[in-house]
């Protein structure tokens, strides 16, 4: 396993506080002892993916365990600091803007809006639409005068959840010079991430599109309808995620899943795992697993293969499914002869 | 008709050929490239220098086999050694090495002649410890060396012990094991039975996937547009390397590899995204292209390509 050796000062004092569920324990992270101090946060089922509407509860998910993702950049979330919890270092000292703001420029003398096909699909019709109206509305003071009208509002609720001891936000953060959109961020989690963390640590509530809040078995066979290896992966997803790695997605890498020692703003993957159940006739042959090997060798990362033995009775409850499964991992390791002196024999 | 380029099937599955002859001109004229597959016996198990004799895949033996490149026999085994045959082998096998000991005997002693300078300071501290007798053989050969011949006669007395000396050392040297090298090359026995094959007796039993990727070699080779080079595979997660031009020419530019689609039944044959992400990623990292080959119908032989692409946004 490779090192991480550029380790600065401040990572190394953002890890001491590292937490790996967002998950407040009055003892420890000294927060207020009351008896909601167990988080609740909330999910939405929006086009079919579970999507977190508000932005500290995005954010709080995305630093403490790097559940989710966000939707327009990799890494970080850009949300307001975590008040309650003041042992918390964090190095933007200023106040972070809990949106994103993006600016469109375009020349001062190429005024003109996008045309329109008449051959072009709806959906590209509907985009364009919206991109001119955006663009080139009626006139630049209205788009000012409802920015700023938008971030007015977006300060005031967040006022409501800071403390009395917070700093006042500076106002001079608002003013907005030129013409740019508001565009909101928002995180966005995986199927195997909110059945965890609402079965394993009961602190989500998910609603679905309707409204209704979704019980986690509910939950479940909604995620088996759509995908019939979804239990599978979720055997896998819950072994290591309560072993302690981080566990997101790994579709960039060709694998199931990446496992990360602290989390993918803190370190690249250790481990590119991949299931054995989803090996199928035109995969089993050794120069594909050497190839691919290889291919996680060049990144920097170790093959794991992992196998999943489902119970023989498939249940609809996840207690009795996580009960029986097995999962055996191994891990692929490349071998080459002359280097290893201990094996040449004596002449 | 038969061609004059002998490969012999082991195990109805690896074809080896042991004339370096043939290696070359498959080299050049055929497009055939194999794998080296030859150690000496001091140096085994080591990949850094391999030699005869090549190993042809089955699928190259079957198409060069069809189109009468290549002639194709297996060993009639046990062999039967007869007495005399083994008497006559190593009598030749003596007669070889007496012959190859005079010619090095002699090279070997007008080169120590030649640096006789260098050697003579070189040895002028350590004392004559030899003094044993000169065997027969280094005295013949002493006495048929014309270079010896033309120093002895300018030569001091202990410069001549000294030189004589050497000789001797150097000449000791020459035994079977260090003049003759066991090399893997075609045997010279004239008791060999032998039995020619053909490709269908190869094509025997295969497997599904074997029979794809032999009719896919065979596509390739045989393609009328362009020249293809084929080798293994293996190093990048594919079965066939596809080259333009000679290997040692240039890079590979395609990865190919065989997957069954309408000879099975839809379920086994599904390749998961992750994987196919996986072979393009391979293929990118080395500047290659992922290729997936596969029949058009279960019956047919024509072969229908897939390139995979990666591209960045």
């Amino acid at each position: 396993m490779k090192k991480t050796t550029s380790f600065s000062k401040v990572r190394a004092n953002r890890i001491k506080y590292l937490k790996l569920f967002p998950l407040f324990i009055h003892d420890i992270d000294r927060t207020r002892e009351d008896e909601s101090h167990w988080p609740c946060f909330e999910a939405k089922i929006v086009d079919d993916l579970i999507m977190i509407p508000g932005v500290e509860h995005g954010d709080k998910l995305f630093r403490y365990g790097s559940f989710g993702k966000s939707e327009f950049v990799r890494t970080t979330t850009h949300a307001s600091p975590s008040t309650p919890l003041e042992t918390i270092p964090n190095d933007r000292k200023n106040y972070e803007k809990p949106y994103r703001l993006r600016s469109i420029e375009f020349n001062n003398g190429n005024y003109q809006e996008m045309e329109i096909d008449v051959e072009s699909s709806n959906f590209e019709k509907d985009f364009l639409n919206e991109l001119n109206r955006k663009m080139f509305p009626s006139s630049f003071e209205q788009v000012r005068e409802r920015n700023h009208h938008e971030c007015q509002t977006i300060l005031q609720q967040a006022k409501i959840f800071s403390t009395t001891d917070s700093k006042p936000m500076k106002d001079s953060n608002i003013e907005i010079p030129t013409s740019k959109l508001l565009i909101y961020e928002h995180v966005y989690l995986l199927s195997e991430e909110a059945i965890f963390l609402q079965h394993a640590l009961g602190c989500i509530n998910v609603k679905n599109e309707d409204n209704q809040i979704l019980s986690p078995d509910e939950l479940w066979t909604r995620f088996c309808l759509k995908d019939k290896n979804f239990p599978i992966k979720y055997a896998v997803y819950y072994h290591y995620r309560s072993i302690g790695w981080i566990v997101k997605c790994g579709l960039k890498f060709g694998c199931d899943y990446m496992l990360y020692k602290f989390g993918p703003s803190y370190n690249h993957a250790s481990y590119c795992l991949s299931i054995e159940n989803f090996w199928k006739t035109n995969s089993c042959t050794w120069s594909f697993i050497s190839g691919f090997n290889r291919a996680c060798l060049n990144a920097g990362k170790t093959l794991l293969l992992s196998n999943v033995e489902l119970p023989q009775i498939m249940t609809n409850s996840i207690e009795q499914f996580l009960e029986q499964t097995e999962v055996k991992t191994i891990e692929i390791n490349r071998w080459i002869p002359t280097q290893n002196q201990f094996l040449e024999t004596s002449k | 008709m038969t061609s004059q380029l002998c490969c012999y099937i082991f195990e109805n599955r690896h074809g080896l050929i042991f004339n370096p002859d043939s290696i070359r001109i498959l080299r050049e004229q055929y497009r055939i490239i194999g794998c080296l597959t030859g150690n000496l016996p001091e140096y085994p198990r080591q990949n850094a220098e391999l030699g005869l004799p090549l190993e042809l895949s089955r699928e190259e033996c079957c198409v060069l086999a069809d189109q009468h490149i290549i002639s194709m026999y297996e060993l009639i085994l046990p062999l039967n050694d007869c007495e005399e045959d083994h008497a006559k082998y190593l009598t030749d096998l003596e007669i070889e090495f007496q012959r190859q000991k005079i010619e090095n005997g002699h090279e070997r002693i007008n080169e120590i002649l030649i640096n006789r300078q260098s050697i003579l300071q070189r040895n002028i501290q350590s004392a004559n410890e030899n003094s044993s007798e000169t065997d027969e053989f280094t005295l013949s050969l002493l006495e048929t060396n014309n270079a010896w011949k033309n120093c002895s006669r300018s030569l001091e007395e202990n410069e001549h012990i000294m030189l004589l000396n050497i000789i001797k050392q150097r000449l000791r040297q020459f035994t079977l094991e260090y003049m003759l090298m066991k090399l893997p090359i075609e045997s010279r026995r004239t008791n060999l039975k032998l039995r020619s094959i053909t490709s269908e007796e190869l094509k025997q039993n295969l497997k599904l996937i074997e029979q794809l990727r032999c009719d896919v070699f065979a596509d390739l080779y045989l393609n009328k547009n362009q020249k293809y080079w084929i080798s293994s595979g293996q190093k990048f997660g594919g079965d066939y390397l596809v080259y333009f031009d000679d290997p040692s020419r240039c890079h590979s530019t395609f990865i190919v590899t065989c997957v069954l689609r309408n000879e099975i039944e839809r379920n086994s044959t599904i390749i998961p995204l992750t994987h196919l992400i996986a072979r393009c990623r391979i293929a990118v990292n080395v500047n290659k292209i992922c290729i997936l080959a596969s029949r058009k119908s279960p019956i047919s032989c024509d072969i229908e390509y897939l390139t995979v692409n990666w591209n960045g946004f």
